[in-house]
């Protein structure tokens, strides 16, 4: 019996482990150039990425930073001939073309001393604001152009994985629906309660008991989860 | 007290059959497989659905909140199943009825926006879908009763197979699509046509055909199981087609237009004749009825009308539709009656259909988003619809319908192997009769 159980176990742990790792990776900031859509914006050993990348299809990608520190170093990425790169006294403007061939261009700049970066980014001449992730997947600016200041990425790594998506839309969810939530987990609880009835207690002594006790658990058990949705999630 | 025990005990014998109910063991077992398998549904209600399944309710909803009762007249009995359910719940519970607006919303994209991002979208998804789960205990509980008559321990297993089976419980309870209901009244009309009530038999099919038209696959089969004499095969006929002459004519009264006509110039029709052979000119056969008809001279000639033969056919007649032809992922649900059976009598079986889900994992990617990513919307819906899918992903490296049409071969190979094993079957059961060797 053991034999089976181990492996069914370890392949459980380890689906968990990576549904968790891609959930978390994809509420980071990664994607793939060439099939992802939109501006990815992201700091890495303070240096400020901007990147941006559609799914094979024609589009110009075009946009200004400005700002009121020093920009000491700035790179293009995979910049083609067409692309342009146009430096402005407080910044700079540029206009950039992706295709079935080009999957992505990007910036990599140094900004030192600011008190501000103000970003204004366009896709095919207009603004698609939820295409725009600034530090996380999905952390879009809510107007153009957008200002970041000089802690900002700092705060978004520190947002709880919960806060992030797609658990916040989640929890959120399930604190809305409060009263299917409780009835829903209550009846999900009663069926592994009685399954561990008949297969885990079935023979033992004290059966009834670790049956009241289960059932004790799992009414403490929703009320930790209804106080955690209430008072720390949503 | 002593009733109510006799009550209860009455009740698990109609259930379970006396032979399982009166077994401890068996019994146990029954109530573990049916426990288990009732936590992987209840536990993917809320969460997951196909954009279809809002489709089916929207079409409901034209008839419960506007009162057009022409809304869906390609499928009239499914529809007013749907209705009437859906008149049910809003009636019972107030939060169905707020989403009247999002369901009489025509414009398909903004309804669906709509009703993935409301916040009661779990319990108005777990409540629609409940429709589903009411058809699949009914299931569970018929194809305990449709072979194994004097083998409790076989029907236990089918019962298991059925519970655990993951293309009745991707179709039901992720996808979300009603083919169930028809599953269903095959299911009755086969356990009918075991008993030999052929005339019941053979209504309960026509109504089958009436809710989702592919038992019209199994109408000569099965005719050709009950016919005893000419006076048969022209009667039973006459009755299987019946219902589809039934629904045609209410059509043409009460809406003034051929749901036949209107069916066969669906795309829906045309999937039947996807896979051909093109000669000369216009010469053209269609692969799928070819082997139809070859399948049904085979049954002919197979010697025996044996239950478990007919069983066989099904499967093969289905296996062969999904083989040869193009289909959306919740055909392969027509299979799954026949094949759980079948799994009972040959276990080896079992991998190669957990091959072929395997296997429809991928062929629905081609479906696109609707089918892949958006599935999982009600989850977070902005996460889901701006997360990159995997059609884009694989674009980037290789053709996505190449990268598709490699594992769609690789799941007609399986199909056309699993029909060759069922056909070996049934020479092994023409010639020890229908019990099973267990490998």
């Amino acid at each position: 019996m053991r034999g089976k159980t181990g492996p069914k176990i370890l392949l459980i742990i380890i689906s968990l482990m990576l549904l968790t790792g891609v959930l978390s990776g994809c509420s980071g900031l990664s994607f793939i150039p060439g099939a992802s859509y939109g501006y990815y914006i992201w700091e890495d050993g303070g240096r400020i990425n901007i990147s941006w990348s559609i799914d094979r299809k024609d589009a110009t990608f075009s946009g200004s930073l400005i700002t009121d520190g020093d920009i000491v170093d700035i790179r293009t990425v995979a910049w083609e001939e067409g692309d342009v790169y146009t430096p402005a006294q407080d910044g700079f403007s540029f206009t950039s073309t992706l295709g079935v061939e080009d999957y992505m261009d990007g910036l990599v700049l140094e900004v030192r001393e600011y008190g501000y970066i103000e970003f204004d980014l366009k896709i095919n001449e207009g603004y698609d604001l939820s295409r725009v992730h600034v530090g996380a997947f999905l952390n879009n600016p809510e107007n153009s152009p957008f200002r970041i200041g000089p802690h900002y990425f700092d705060d978004i790594r520190d947002v709880p994985w919960y806060e992030k998506h797609p658990f916040s839309g989640f929890f959120y969810k399930l604190y809305a629906n409060k009263y299917f939530t409780f009835l829903f987990l209550l009846i999900i609880g009663a069926v592994i309660i009685e399954l561990l009835r008949i297969t885990a207690f079935s023979g033992k002594r004290y059966k009834k008991l670790y049956t009241g006790i289960s059932y004790l658990v799992l009414l403490c058990l929703v009320a930790v989860i209804y106080f955690v949705l209430r008072y720390f999630i949503v | 007290m002593i009733r109510t025990k006799a009550f209860f005990n009455s009740l698990g014998r109609g259930l379970l059959t006396p032979e399982i109910y009166d077994d401890k063991d068996l019994s146990r077992r029954f109530y573990k497989y049916f426990l288990t398998g009732m936590l992987v549904r209840l536990i993917l209600l809320p969460f997951f659905f196909q954009r279809d399944l809002l489709s089916t309710y929207q079409r409901a909803a034209e008839t419960v909140f506007a009162g057009n009762m022409a809304s869906d007249f390609h499928q009239i009995l499914t529809h007013l199943i749907h209705s009437v359910y859906l008149f049910i719940i809003k009636t019972i519970v107030p939060a169905v009825g707020e989403y009247s607006s999002i369901f009489l919303d025509t414009d398909t994209w903004s309804s669906w926006i709509s009703f993935v991002s409301s916040y009661n979208v779990f319990t108005v998804l777990a409540l629609l879908k409940v429709l589903y789960l009411m058809f699949d205990l009914l299931c569970m509980f018929f194809i305990l009763r449709l072979s194994f008559d004097n083998d409790a321990e076989g029907r236990l297993n089918v019962f298991r197979y059925w519970m655990f089976n993951p293309v009745v419980i991707f179709v039901l309870y992720v996808f979300a699509r009603h083919d169930i209901m028809g599953v269903f009244a095959t299911i009755i009309a086969l356990i009918l046509a075991k008993k030999d009530r052929k005339y019941w038999s053979i209504i309960v099919l026509a109504l089958a055909i009436a809710l989702r038209f592919f038992p019209i696959m199994l109408l000569l089969p099965i005719i050709i199981y009950l016919a005893r004499s000419k006076k048969d095969y022209i009667l039973l006929s006459v009755i299987g087609v019946s219902g589809l002459a039934g629904i045609e004519a209410f059509s043409n009264v009460y809406y003034g237009k051929s749901v036949i006509f209107s069916l066969l110039n669906t795309q829906h029709f045309s999937y039947i004749l996807s896979s051909k052979l093109d000669l000369i000119i216009h010469d053209r056969i269609f692969i799928f009825v070819a082997a139809y008809f070859l399948i049904i001279f085979s049954f002919i000639h197979s010697g025996k009308k044996s239950f478990d033969i007919l069983i066989n056919y099904g499967a093969i007649i289905y296996l062969a539709y999904v083989a040869l032809s193009y289909f959306h992922p919740q055909y392969v649900l027509w299979t799954v009656p026949f094949l759980v059976v079948i799994f009972a009598r040959k276990r080896r079986l079992v991998p190669y259909h957990w091959l072929q889900f395997g296997l429809l994992m991928i062929i629905l990617i081609y479906w696109g988003d609707l089918v892949t990513k958006f599935v999982f919307a009600p989850l977070d819906h902005r996460f889901f619809i701006y997360i990159t899918g995997p059609i884009p992903i694989i674009e980037r490296f290789y053709d996505s319908a190449t990268f598709v049409n490699i594992f769609r071969s690789i799941f007609t190979a399986v199909s056309l192997w699993m029909i060759f094993l069922i056909y070996r079957d049934n020479r092994r059961i023409l010639k020890q009769g229908p019990e099973g060797d267990g490998r």
